[in-house]
């Protein structure tokens, strides 16, 4: 296959292609749901296949197809540079790519344990215990066990020479327990919310949540809510904890930073940016506490890799430095436009798909302290944590997250449990307000399998970093 | 796309050699391109074809579904073997008929173009 993409590449180049780049892909995905002890879903799906994306006179086309003969390679290739000649037709086609280093190169994820040799027995065994622990409770109605596996093998070439392998494994699960008692319901999850955590780890990961072992707690949990007291409408300083924190950095921070949305090409779908160029360097984003790296070389981190998919290596690189905005998620098609290279954010979630501007794992780097030190310094509050739902305009300025738990903090401790908590804020208003954020011991990379973007529509595997921190003034509660 | 000729013979021979109670296997293939503009200029012009197969097991009375895109014999009988395993840890499904029996299917051709022009 190689040499098949190779000699593809010289012929793009021979008929007049400014650039060009092939990536063949086999990707192999593994999803088990067990509910209340049944299994509700065991789906293998296995796609392999050529993308070729072609710069003609200034613009993009991108062809794809399963059929990896040389003559199906040659088509491809042929479609992919007869539809950028078509798309150079239409508005003002001026695309230019960044210089990047010719790289020869591979990568693998750390793998101990191939989750795709673990026997399914093993798997539904481990499930099953989830949903046994749970519904120990005897208000809990809904016991859902998960586990995902994926493994994605990728060889990248261009016509500029580079050629890297990769193969890319992930894995992770997560356990839910709904409580319902009359017309009121309860959710709680392990480890996190929506299917749970994931790293680019082998099975080991997955083990090391060790998800019966906290399906008990998680039930019980579900149950209190029921009778827990609702969130009280107020402003007042929260504790985050660092699930919800993670999505917090993921939709206020990870999306808004996206090159290409602040240029306005997802504007119908995704929506676009609060964060224009103007603000690059200006924009105090946070308090000075606030400090936000793109990096895409965390170890286990779900959104690390070795290149991304325009042969750009992982890195690290500043978003928010000291509070201050001071860099984007960039492309080699986008850099160039604010004078700057790519950091290596495009990934595309299949053969079959464009490379996009993504996040990598988007990080808030951590400060000092243990939460339980964070919770002892705190006079009058709430700890809340675990999302729940989640609202953002579509230029990521004005949020509102529900959360599954809270407690109220009063005098340094944690009090009364408190249910459908929820919080509001204008991003900058809110990482604003931060004045705490604990140390590395409290420091996890959540791992959200679920981004969208694009159409046709893509997944990404995302990772973010953060450690519970603390806000100042915040709405919290429902105003009656 | 692939042809129906080497695809039904594909099919076929899968079904053979599984070892399944009942086996189906839908083969399904799309051509499919996509433009999207912003800005009033093109940024995306796509165009995607596959085509994959879907099995489909019955061992007894559980069910077991895998898909693949990788059409060699191998792989078809790969995923047969995955979708037996799967079967095999599923609940059994006590209302389940068994699969459709051989039925002819009207072939369709919906292009139209007049609506395509």
């Amino acid at each position: 296959m190689k040499e098949l993409l190779k000699e593809t590449m010289d012929f793009l180049k021979k008929k007049g292609a400014e650039y060009a780049d092939a990536r063949h892909v086999r990707g192999l995905t593994e999803v088990l749901v067990m509910k209340n002890g049944t299994l509700e879903t065991a789906s293998v799906a296995e796609s392999e296949g050529v993308g070729i994306r072609v710069l003609n006179d200034g613009a993009w086309g991108f062809s794809s197809s399963s059929m990896l003969t040389p003559e199906s390679v040659r088509r491809v290739a042929e479609q992919a540079l007869a539809i950028a000649k078509a798309s150079a037709k239409v508005g003002d086609s001026t695309i230019v790519l960044d210089g990047q280093d010719v790289v020869v190169d591979s990568y693998s994820t750390e793998v101990e344990e191939d989750p795709f040799t673990v026997p399914l027995d093993d798997k539904l065994t481990i499930l099953g215990s989830c949903c046994d622990g749970m519904t120990k409770t005897e208000q809990v109605a809904i016991a859902t066990a998960s586990m995902m596996s994926f493994r994605t093998e990728k060889l990248f070439v261009n016509t500029e020479g580079s050629e890297i392998e990769q193969v890319i494994t992930e894995a992770g699960g997560g356990i839910s327990a709904t409580a319902i008692e009359g017309d009121e319901r309860q959710t709680r999850s392990y480890p996190a919310s929506f299917r749970g955590d994931y790293a680019t780890r082998g099975f080991e990961f997955t083990r090391s949540l060790d998800l019966p072992a906290h399906a008990e707690r998680t039930g019980a949990e579900a149950a209190q809510l029921l009778k827990a007291d609702e969130c009280p409408h107020k402003k007042t300083t929260i504790v985050i904890g660092g699930q919800q924190l993670a999505l917090q950095v993921h939709e206020s921070c990870g999306h808004p930073i996206e090159l290409d949305r602040v240029f306005g090409t997802e504007a119908s779908y995704a929506g676009t940016s609060f964060i224009t160029v103007d603000k690059l360097g200006s924009l105090q984003y946070g308090s000075k506490l606030v400090n936000i790296v793109a990096d895409a070389t965390c170890p286990g981190g779900l959104g690390s890799f070795g290149y991304d998919d325009e042969g750009v290596p992982a890195q690290r690189s500043d978003i928010v430095k000291n509070g201050l905005f001071v860099g984007y998620l960039m492309s080699r098609e986008t850099a160039p436009r604010i004078g700057l290279r790519s950091n290596g954010t495009m990934r595309a979630d299949g053969w079959n798909r464009i490379p996009l501007i993504r996040m990598t794992n988007i990080n808030l780097l951590p400060g000092e302290g243990t939460l339980d030190e964070l919770i002892a310094d705190t006079d009058d509050g709430i700890f809340i944590d675990s999302n729940k739902s989640w609202s953002i305009d579509q230029r990521r300025l004005n949020f509102q997250f529900g959360c599954e738990i809270a407690y109220e903090i009063k005098n340094g401790k944690l009090g009364r449990m408190l249910k459908n908590p929820v919080y509001t804020g204008i991003t900058p208003e809110f990482w604003g307000s931060c004045d705490a954020i604990t140390g590395e011991s409290e420091w996890h990379i959540w791992g959200i399998p679920s981004c969208g973007k694009g159409e046709p529509g893509q997944a990404a595997h995302v990772g973010h970093g953060v450690s519970p921190a603390r806000f100042r003034n915040v709405e919290v509660g429902v105003k009656k | 796309m692939r042809s129906t000729k080497d695809l039904t013979a594909l099919l076929e021979g899968a079904l053979q050699r599984s070892p399944a109670d009942e086996t189906e296997l839908v083969a399904r293939g799309y051509d499919s391109a996509l433009t999207r503009f912003a800005g009033s200029t093109i940024h995306q012009n796509v165009h995607e074809d596959d085509t994959s197969v879907i099995v489909r097991v019955v061992v007894g009375k559980r069910i077991g579904v895998v898909s693949t895109n990788r059409l060699d014999e191998t792989s078809v009988d790969e995923a047969v073997t995955r979708a037996i395993e799967i079967a095999k840890n599923s609940p059994e499904e006590p209302d389940f008929p068994g699969l459709p029996k051989a039925d002819a299917a009207p072939s369709v051709e919906s292009y139209s173009a007049q609506s395509a022009a």
